[in-house]
């Protein structure tokens, strides 16, 4: 299913909410050093079509939903960083499993791009630093640097 | 076996995009699916100079294609790029392959043999001595185990797992290093991925290449619509075959069985193939009757410790509560799993990840008792229902608690259960047990791994889809080998069993 560069954006917007920077000084890296707007178009593009509607009906909902829950006229992406957080903590306990499960959908697709970078998997001692990539990750002019064992 | 080869350059292999037309082929046998049910079928068949075609809905990925990067492995290797969910009262995940070798690309290749009490449960109520027995089966493992070289995980890829190994020794628990199908693992812990070093021997790198080897022939992005039923006999499979490019033809091919057909698509997508195709039982029990091992996670933090979780065989090691229906393992997800599945957001749990080694992170395996079920729908997403009874959450909380009770000896400060309702971490059992919730299914974040009997095997033809002889009862020639069959769950991992009786099956189809 193919979404609109708009709608990328907002998902983006959304995803830097809920990994801000500053959330730890060891981490330099937040949801706004990745790109999360092609991110989105390639989720959905490769997501079965009831999967992507799902996902992009909770995306939508949840940036509305301060609308619903708070009463005020806001969308989760204009809320200040501390207040995004607070907000979507509110989500993660909420009482009502769906809300629970639809927070946890945003935090999936926030997730997956963030902790998936080479830097980050790299900082968080996933990646050896003596590691070689995978083949699938190689390009084509690719220089062995070590042994080639992984570990 | 050569596994530094990439065997989907085989002569045999036929993919998708190299047919031009619609076409047809014919062999003896006609396997659906190349996982653990279907590449035993055709190593086995195809070792006995049968002609066998093997038609596999995925592409063949190999080293070549695997990644750290945990989305690009989802679009990779996963059905429907990891999206299935089981749905009920909550929602269960639910993660298959869609390639040459299906889930043993990325299980981490445990094989523990069928339970003795579960074969005895099968003939006992389901009739099905006549066929199975706990020797004929441990005679197939036999085979298997040499051929697949599986063996206990070596000391010393053993990595985080040694933990559990220390807790189980110290408090005389029933535990076990994980036996599995292996040559050479470096412990990369990344089993989940794909091995990058080509050690996990799984059927895209063992079984499959062994019978191409014998003659027999594999299409691959072939999708198997429907299979065609003349006179009460199954006579050949359709298929379409994915377009060379996006939003290019499909074409479609015959596979006209001259023996018989073999389903071996998983008991997920078994059911819907035999719905359809207009196939189901008079029992009506093609679908029913799907069980699974619903997994949750427990999580120890010891701020003094190094585990180095990321290093070692992703699981080595588990302590079996059999009699209590679950067994607690060890497991070593990557950062993104890791991230998803572990509480909360936000500070704690970027906390949490950088300090990934000072955690000790463990799944509970619970053999659930509950029954859910599959159903095909023609212009909507298929059906998948599954709910944990009463007795199921109690289990899930067993085990957690058991889990809790390993990690604190081994001087876990606190644990993390992700159950709803709970503390964010407890730091006592004392605590743990005070804080425990009133039980829904909603509490838990569970996944749902290991899928059983929606074509269940049975003597009793009101009560079953399959003869104690593989066959349907209610067409000739149509057999099913993959893990629908199973009267029932087990508690143990499914692999080597649905080998097993893979090769059970083809024992007898080339003894007939």
């Amino acid at each position: 299913m193919k979404i609109s560069r708009f709608e990328a954006r907002w998902i983006a917007r959304i995803c830097e909410g809920i990994i801000p920077p500053g959330l730890d000084a060891r981490m330099p890296y937040s949801a706004r050093n990745f790109d999360y707007e092609n991110f989105a178009i390639d989720v959905m593009a490769n997501y079965p079509w009831h999967a992507a509607i799902g996902m992009r009906a909770v995306m939508l909902l949840f940036n509305l939903s301060p609308l619903f829950f708070i009463g005020k006229p806001l969308l989760f992406t204009s809320l200040k960083q501390e207040d995004q957080i607070r907000y979507y903590d509110l989500w993660y306990d909420s009482p009502v499993y769906l809300i629970r499960q639809m927070a946890t959908v945003v935090k999936v697709v926030a997730c997956l791009n963030f902790f998936g970078q080479p830097e980050v998997q790299h900082l968080v001692g996933y990646r050896k630093p003596n590691q070689e990539p995978p083949l699938g990750e190689r390009p084509a002019n690719y220089q062995p640097q070590t042994s080639g064992d992984v570990k | 076996m050569n596994t530094t080869a990439y065997p989907k350059d085989h002569a045999n292999h036929v993919p998708a995009a190299k047919v031009a037309q619609n076409t047809s082929d014919d062999a003896d046998w006609v396997i659906i699916g190349s996982g653990a049910a279907g590449a035993a079928a055709a190593r086995f068949l195809a070792g006995e100079k049968q002609q066998v075609i093997v038609l596999e809905e995925g592409p063949w990925r190999d080293r070549r294609d695997f990644s750290a990067n945990m989305w690009r492995t989802m679009k990779n290797l996963y059905r429907d790029a990891g999206t299935q969910v089981l749905w009920g009262e909550s929602a269960f995940p639910m993660l298959q392959g869609c390639c040459v070798g299906g889930s043993t690309l990325f299980n981490s290749a445990i094989c523990w043999r069928t339970p003795e009490d579960v074969v005895d449960d099968w003939i006992r109520d389901h009739g099905v001595g006549s066929t199975i027995s706990k020797q004929k089966l441990d005679a197939n493992f036999d085979v298997i185990e040499r051929e697949l070289n599986i063996k206990p995980t070596d000391d010393s890829v053993l990595g985080h797992s040694w933990v559990m190994r220390r807790a189980a020794e110290a408090m005389g628990l029933d535990g076990y290093v994980i036996r599995r199908n292996e040559r050479g693992c470096k412990g990369a812990a990344m089993c989940v991925q794909g091995c990058p070093n080509g050690a996990k021997l799984s059927m895209d790198l063992s079984y499959i290449p062994m019978a191409l080897n014998s003659g027999a022939r594999i299409y691959t992005g072939a999708r198997v619509d429907r299979i065609a039923v003349h006179e009460g006999k199954a006579v050949y499979v359709e298929a379409s075959l994915a377009p060379a490019e996006p939003g290019g033809r499909r074409r479609i091919l015959k596979a006209h069985a001259r023996k018989g057909v073999l389903i071996a698509a998983s008991a997920i997508q078994t059911p819907q193939l035999l719905q359809k195709s207009g196939l189901q039982s008079p029992s009506r029990k093609v679908g029913e009757h799907f069980q699974c091992h619903p997994g949750i996670g427990v999580v120890g933090v010891n701020p003094d410790d190094n585990y180095d979780y990321y290093f070692g065989a992703t699981q080595g090691y588990e302590v079996d509560y059999r009699s209590r229906r679950f067994k607690v393992e060890t497991i070593s997800l990557p950062p993104e799993l890791l991230a998803i599945r572990f509480a909360g957001i936000g500070q704690k749990l970027m906390r949490g990840i950088l300090d990934g080694k000072r955690l000790v992170i463990w799944g509970v395996q619970a053999r659930a008792t509950a029954h859910g079920s599959i159903h095909h729908r023609a212009l909507l997403p298929p059906k998948l229902s599954f709910t944990p009874n009463a007795r199921d959450l109690e289990i899930f909380w067993d085990g957690v608690v058991e889990g809790a009770r390993m990690l604190f000896q081994q001087g876990c400060k606190s644990v993390i259960t992700g159950i709803y309702g709970m503390p964010f971490e407890v730091h006592s059992m004392e605590e743990l047990e005070r804080a425990k919730p009133r039980l829904t299914p909603g509490h838990f974040n569970a996944i749902a791994t290991h899928l059983f009997g929606t074509a269940r095997m049975g003597a009793d033809p009101s009560n079953s889809v399959v003869n104690p002889r593989f066959e349907c009862h209610h067409v000739k020639n149509l057999y099913v080998v993959d893990s629908s069959v199973f009267p029932t769950n087990m508690g143990v991992n499914p692999m080597l069993s649905i080998m097993g009786m893979s090769k059970l099956c083809t024992d007898m189809l080339l003894g007939a």
